[in-house]
């Protein structure tokens, strides 16, 4: 009777369960995907979007997809939480990813602002920064057109946003901008020809509702009472 | 990254969403099934081998074929023992289950440690910290402590009983595979919800509440739960109904009286918390029961702690009757007072089931009830007192005692347990036990008698074993003593840092502490890192003396030859085809 390799195999087999289950564990998902429990918003906005592999389409009428906007830029206030509703309009699969690109004095963000055709030039600068998060994800869609999916997005921090579809980054994208100045109580909301809309928050909501015929998900009591983790 | 009250700061190349999770559990299991088929492979030719032999000497039955060839053997470790049930094979497979899952559990607690080098967060979220930490818990106490005790119960009991029969192997079987699956299911879940599973955090499906899969994480502690029910059942029967006729419940050795103590332990306090699982699994789809207006969670927690204190009797309860036999080999006389072990190892489990309030003195249970489980938890003293003190008095009146590594893991175990132990009594006083409950103190105080005791004797029992697991070799001895100096100190360093720091205020089970602490937060990661590297000695030590040639005979201080009297059989060579099953030697 040699020697014999019990000992060797109780080892390999030791460092073979703590190396797979350390990386199962390590690979667990942590922060992406979830909304801070704390954030506490001032405003509240909801927006409906069309999600088509030529652009991001913007209403302009009650499922009036066709005749939108494509890939508008957004102005909101610092705290504003935002609804968004994902209208699937073709068989495509998609993604509604928001990146943070940086403060608008930022060298990234400064010259977004100059040329915004700078983010369809090189998509991957921003498409995978660390700071994305799926607002709407690629499973909650179904490639049915008509079909709705909703997630919710809080801008905390001031600066310069990136949206875009993970699947179509060089055809859906778009800018989001988000300011710190606090003067007034109003919400800058959605722009068309680079006039900011300014209204007050619940009017802005509301209007906005109205007009859009947008799904608000819950009311502003259970909104504000709400919390964030688990959506 | 930084500490993360701002959400949004992902980790870079991890992609989330339940298809990606689904993909990665399917390439473990991928691998984990390559693995097991290989392992298959391995073992069913001589599977067939066994079943030839069994047909020629008319069984119908294999398993009991081997059950009677194996029946009184000194057992070696190899891959047979995952086919054989007889039960010795079952306790080998418990105990080296048990020690995988003492090291995985342990790489958790050891990477726990590291990532608090920093006041913040900084090594690793502290998600994954809460992961790591209800991982590390949960394994180490059903795993190893639970799976070791098993080990040992099955491996030396047949030896120490002189079983009339041995045929409960193929339950046996059914129910250490629950409970590995059980166990591997806890670690899939990949959930955070402590060890306790207190709802509302358990029902919380996301990765802040309890962690994506926590359902699942549930049903593995069900499936946990089953398994050692059902072995705590068998032993049992082992126990009262299949030992030699001439050996009545009076004369049964220590160990064999600790394990009896044990299992009536868990049958008796296992179904609150198993019916309470049931709950709260049914909670996830309908949350009529602890989370409805009608309810409390406090109920839950009730269910809990009416198990959860005996579990950790349960866990050291088995190392207690160990050390009574160590220190008999090692002393070579008898125990000082074997009538007051036998009583104190009783008591104590009497009690067992008297203190479980002890964890809720902070909840409101009210004062009469806090005046009862304090006192309880006060006279517990007196039944671990008379287990202290009988070792004591077994040492003192010895001749001589052998330090060799066993021996002196043993004396190291009697040391921690008086130190946790004194500090389990500090935590006993109420209005001590509503400053330090949430503290380091409280974690001090069970690693003293966790790392102590159940290692350190679980480290004894091995290495004293290892003779007969190994087929003749011997360990090396030097490597061992290093084993064990590297453990103790470690584990003392750890332990006390944690208590002094707990007694300033030192907040446990968090991700983060504040800067005043990080004397003792340091310390106690030097001491976590060292306790692994010596583990990694022990590791070194028995893969490379396996390598050695066979230098003595297979026999071990637990049962001798004169033990066991089918090993008169042993004279004679085992039959051609069993030695073929047993890999040719």
């Amino acid at each position: 009777m040699e020697g014999n390799k019990g000992g060797v195999t109780l080892a390999l087999v030791i460092i073979v369960v703590i190396a797979l289950g350390m990386t199962y564990i390590l690979s667990a998902p942590t922060v992406e995907g979830i909304t801070p429990t704390n954030f506490s918003h001032k405003y509240v906005a909801s927006v409906h979007l069309g999600a088509n592999a030529n652009g991001w389409d913007f209403p302009t009428g009650p499922y009036n997809f066709d005749n939108g906007t494509v890939n508008p830029t957004f102005y909101y206030k610092v705290g504003t939480l935002v609804y968004y509703n994902v209208t699937e309009e073709d068989d495509l699969p998609h993604t509604l990813t928001i990146g943070y690109d940086g403060s608008a004095t930022s060298t990234i963000g400064s010259s977004l602002i100059a040329n915004p055709g700078l983010i369809k030039k090189s998509p991957t600068s921003y498409e995978f920064t660390s700071k994305s998060y799926t607002v709407v994800t690629e499973s909650q869609l179904t490639q049915v057109p008509g079909h709705t999916a909703s997630g919710k997005y809080p801008f905390q921090t001031a600066g310069v946003y990136t949206y875009w579809c993970t699947v179509h980054p060089t055809t859906m994208f778009g800018l989001i901008f988000v300011n710190a100045t606090s003067a007034g109580t109003s919400v800058q909301f959605h722009q068309l020809n680079n006039t900011p809309v300014l209204q007050n928050g619940l009017d802005s909501l509301n209007s906005f509702n109205f007009k859009y015929q947008c799904t608000i998900p819950n009311t502003i009591a259970t909104i504000t009472g709400e919390n964030f983790e688990g959506q | 990254m930084s500490f993360l009250p701002v959400s949004y700061q992902a980790l870079p190349g991890v992609v989330a969403g339940a298809t990606h999770y689904v993909l990665e559990v399917m390439i473990i299991l991928t691998i984990l099934g390559v693995l097991t088929f290989y392992i298959y492979y391995l073992i069913s030719s001589r599977k067939e081998a066994v079943e030839e032999a069994a047909g020629k000497e008319g069984y119908t039955d294999s398993s009991e074929y081997v059950r009677d060839k194996m029946y009184g053997r000194k057992r070696k470790a190899d891959f047979s023992m995952f086919i054989y049930d007889d039960a010795k094979s079952i306790g080998l497979r418990y105990i080296f289950t048990g020690i995988a899952f003492l090291f995985l559990a342990g790489s958790f607690g050891v990477m726990m440690r590291v990532s608090l080098v920093d006041p913040n967060p900084v090594v690793i979220s502290p998600v994954l910290y809460d992961i790591f930490l209800t991982q590390h818990a949960t394994l180490m106490i059903y795993m190893f402590a639970l799976g070791v005790g098993f080990g040992f119960a099955y491996y030396l009991l047949p030896s120490y009983l002189r079983l009339k029969k041995d045929n409960m192997g193929t339950l046996s079987s059914v129910a250490y595979w629950i409970w590995l699956l059980g166990g591997a299911l806890f670690v899939v879940s990949r959930s955070s919800m402590r060890w306790y599973m207190y709802p509302p955090l358990s029902l919380q499906l996301t990765p802040y509440g309890a962690g994506m899969a926590n359902w699942l994480a549930v049903i593995a502690m069900e499936l946990i739960f089953i398994g050692i029910t059902m072995a705590s059942i068998i032993v049992l029967k082992i126990i009262f109904l299949d030992r030699a006729d001439d050996m009545p419940l009076s004369k049964m050795p220590i160990f064999a009286w600790s394990i009896v103590f044990t299992l009536i332990m868990v049958v008796s306090s296992d179904p609150p918390l198993m019916v309470g699982l049931g709950m709260l699994f049914y909670d996830f789809f309908n949350p009529v029961f602890f989370t409805a207006s009608s309810n409390t969670v406090l109920n839950f927690a009730i269910l809990f702690w009416f198990w959860g204190h005996p579990i950790v009797y349960i866990a050291v309860l088995p190392f207690f009757g160990l050390i009574y036999e160590i220190i008999q080999k090692f002393t070579g006389g008898k125990v000082y007072s074997y009538s007051s072990a036998i009583i104190g190892m009783g008591t104590l489990l009497i009690f067992s089931e008297l203190v479980w309030g002890h964890h809720l003195l902070n909840s409101g249970l009210g004062v009469d009830w806090v005046l009862f489980f304090t006192t309880t938890s006060f006279v517990v003293v007196i039944p671990s007192a008379i287990s202290v003190f009988n070792w004591i008095a077994t040492l003192w009146t010895a001749d001589r005692i052998r330090l060799s590594t066993p021996m002196l893991f043993v004396i190291n175990a009697i040391f921690d347990f008086i130190l946790g132990g004194i500090e389990g009594v500090m935590l006993a006083n109420d209005s001590f036990n509503e400053i330090a409950h949430g503290t380091y103190f409280v974690t001090g105080h069970f690693h003293f008698i966790f790392v102590g005791m159940t290692l350190g004797v679980t480290m004894a029992v091995f290495y004293m074993l290892y003779p007969t697991f190994s087929g003749g070799r011997v360990y090396n001895e030097r490597l061992a003593k290093w084993h064990f100096y590297i453990t103790a100190f470690g584990s003392f360093l750890m332990s006390f840092s944690w208590s002094v720091g707990g007694f300033l205020g030192m907040p446990r089970a968090v991700a983060g502490y504040f800067p005043f602490f990080q004397p003792y937060q340091d310390s106690a990661i030097i001491g976590g890192v060292i306790i692994g590297i010596g583990q990694l000695v022990f590791l070194y030590n028995i893969a490379t003396s396996w390598l050695k040639k066979p230098v003595t005979d297979t026999n071990n201080a637990f049962e001798t030859v004169e033990d066991i009297p089918a090993a008169v059989s042993e004279a004679e060579p085992l039959a051609k085809d069993t030695q073929a099953v047993n890999g040719g030697e």
